[in-house]
């Protein structure tokens, strides 16, 4: 095992991951056999449209869904059948950022209690050196000391998932898995985030696995893309093949509807589009 | 505005956190105590404090602060006037049942024959009863002994409601599904038949009809609480403690109950109409405190047969049963207001 590239070493595997909701003769099938690796080292992307299964797998992944069919495995351990200890080692080492920081942050904590929760039950650190290592931790996702003893309704929506960041990170974990953590934010603050994200992922050198529903925003963070569509997994390749060389049709149809920063070359894409539609109603 | 908005920036809410005082530092070890001191001397206490206090909403103090953040506001300019005559017919009905008995103008014990079934009047303003005593004086010095026996059964029911529905919420599926049907089966039975055949059984005394009361009404409570609990329990901020590894015991402590009380108290403060009237139904019914006390309900049920001719003895326990009643339930619908998550204004 050491003997590999860490590049190359799969840290997270999923495979052939089913998930139906419902009963009967109404089930919906969230996600149809999904199978994906994340490798130690790399940031990995989920991306597709809303109800693409996305968030569901990331769901079944973190123990949130009890998945219906395939295995998960982390790190050699089954995740599906975790003992005591492997289920302690994984809530340590995985750590997950969730998509609205207004609902993920207990409101009737302070900031301080928040951010050392994972040290609380992770470690066996000392109330004083969970403190440092809470300040420490907080300084380095831009929020200073005199905020410990806040609520999370004193910070904005980006404040609050710097602070979501922090906690995930608190206890030094070597996965971080993202569901959409930009995407009920301010375009204005997306860009602060992600750019705390891909730094903290470069000098803590994590594995990421990031879910986004948008090409534009995982072009900038991750090496390689997973694309969902209704549940199956249509694509997957590395960052620079999606994009240079989509080869499913909905890929496509993502990467086009990515704005470009060319005003004239979008018009005209738009007419091509709007082109396009007509031809198909007609 | 409302207490629960602030601006950002601002000191925290002292409502919501409730400092240590010096009796609870007083148990405090040396040692700890020093170390508290040390962290209260800097400016954070960085989620350490925290973990060493007792979880606060579980202490008096917690529990008050609940309450006046329910109450704050009731008496603001903005409170509408329904909420104003509720807490101020409440605020009476407490003054009423501590004082009464010392305010009242007759014994509302002593039998005279010869003033029996007098109608209002100057000398008695609610008129005498048929052992012609004075109706005012029984009705005062009643209204402690319904009042407090209806706020020991909500108490008593609350708290066994949280703490079943914790050990529910706690156990595996199966002991969640156990309890919950044992609740069913409960409820299956009306509260007034089943209360009243264990307050028959148990003997006439104020104390019993608590105790069948609370037997009674546990099952709701229980599946309520059980609701509340469930329904915080699929908040982000909870799954987000999952995640993090977060025990069960730990979910329940930290993130669960702090986040549901506010609704717990809610539904306490509107169980207590339903306690005064249900009480007042058994009393009037037979089971209760023994004949000579003044219960509201055996008051009603004692004028019964001269109902045609002497109105006031059935009319006045009525109404002050109705009047509490209905204070009550407007007072917990206004804190309901004001405390309900998913009624707050953003």
């Amino acid at each position: 095992m050491s003997s590999q590239p860490l590049a190359s070493r799969p840290l997270l595997t999923v495979d052939g991951l089913v998930k139906r909701f419902g009963s009967g003769n109404r089930t919906h099938t969230a996600v149809d056999k999904v199978s994906f690796e994340l490798r130690a080292g790399e940031v990995l992307g989920l991306v597709g449209e809303s109800g693409s299964g996305k968030s569901t797998t990331v769901r079944c992944l973190m123990g949130l869904e009890r998945p219906d069919a395939g295995t998960l495995d982390y790190d050699g351990i089954n995740l599906r059948r975790l003992t005591y200890a492997q289920q302690r080692r994984f809530r340590s080492e995985v750590q997950m950022v969730f998509q609205d920081p207004y609902s993920s942050l207990n409101p009737r904590m302070t900031i301080g209690r928040i951010v050392a929760e994972p040290l609380r039950v992770n470690t066996k650190l000392s109330s004083s050196a969970r403190r440092d290592r809470v300040v420490e931790m907080l300084e380095l996702v831009g929020l200073g000391a005199e905020h410990l003893d806040r609520y999370p309704r004193s910070f904005s929506g980006g404040q609050r998932q710097r602070i979501a960041i922090a906690r995930a990170l608190v206890s030094g974990p070597r996965v971080l898995v993202c569901d959409e953590p930009v995407s009920a934010l301010d375009v204005s603050v997306q860009a602060q985030v992600l750019n705390l994200l891909k730094d903290m992922q470069e000098k803590l050198s994590l594995s990421v696995l990031f879910i986004a529903h948008d090409l534009a925003v995982v072009r900038y963070l991750c090496d390689r893309l997973v694309i969902l569509q209704n549940g199956v997994a249509v694509e997957q390749g590395s960052r620079d093949e999606v994009y240079g060389d989509p080869q499913h049709p909905y890929t496509r149809a993502l990467l086009e509807a990515v704005p470009r920063a060319d005003p004239a070359g979008e018009r005209m894409r738009r007419q091509s589009r709007l082109e396009l539609i007509e031809t198909r109603t007609a | 505005m409302t207490s629960l908005t602030r601006n950002p920036g601002a000191e925290p809410e002292p409502a919501l956190e409730p400092e240590p005082g010096p009796e609870r530092s007083r148990l405090l070890e040396p040692a700890a105590e020093a170390e508290r001191e040390s962290i209260d001397a800097e400016f954070v206490p960085a989620g350490t404090r925290g973990y060493r206090r007792v979880n606060e909403w579980l202490t008096p103090a917690g529990l008050g602060a609940g309450i006046s953040r329910g109450l704050r506001g009731l008496f603001g300019r903005r409170a509408p006037i329904v909420d104003r005559i509720a807490i101020v017919i409440v605020l009476a009905l407490v003054v009423v049942a501590i004082i009464g008995p010392f305010i009242a103008p007759y014994d509302p014990y002593l039998a005279q024959p010869v003033d029996a079934l007098l109608p209002p009047s100057a000398a008695h303003w609610m008129g005498t009863d048929d052992a012609g005593r004075d109706v005012l004086s029984r009705l005062l010095t009643g209204a402690g002994t319904t009042l407090l026996a209806a706020i020991a059964v909500v108490v008593l029911t609350t708290v066994i409601g949280v703490v079943v529905a914790s050990i529910a919420a706690l156990s595996p599926r199966a002991v969640d599904t156990v309890i919950m049907r044992v609740c069913d089966i409960a409820m299956a039975l009306p509260a007034m038949v089943l209360a009243l055949g264990i307050a028959a059984a148990l003997g006439p005394s104020l104390g019993s009809v608590v105790v069948a009361m609370v037997i009674a009404m546990w099952p709701g409570t229980t599946r309520l609480v059980r609701g509340i609990l469930r329904v915080t329990m699929s908040s982000a901020y909870v799954e987000s403690a999952r995640v993090t590894g977060v025990s069960k015991a730990g979910l329940l402590a930290r993130h669960v109950l702090p986040n549901s009380m506010d609704s717990v108290y809610v539904q306490a403060s509107m169980e207590i109409s339903g306690a005064i009237v249900l009480m007042a139904g058994l009393a009037y019914l037979g089971v209760g405190a023994p004949p000579p006390s003044a219960d509201w309900g055996a008051m009603v049920a004692q004028g019964r047969e001269y109902i045609t001719t002497a109105w006031w003895v059935t009319t006045f326990p009525g109404l002050a049963i109705t009047i509490a009643a209905i204070a009550f339930g407007l007072l917990g619908d206004a804190i309901r207001v004001r405390l309900d998550p998913s009624l707050r204004r953003r």
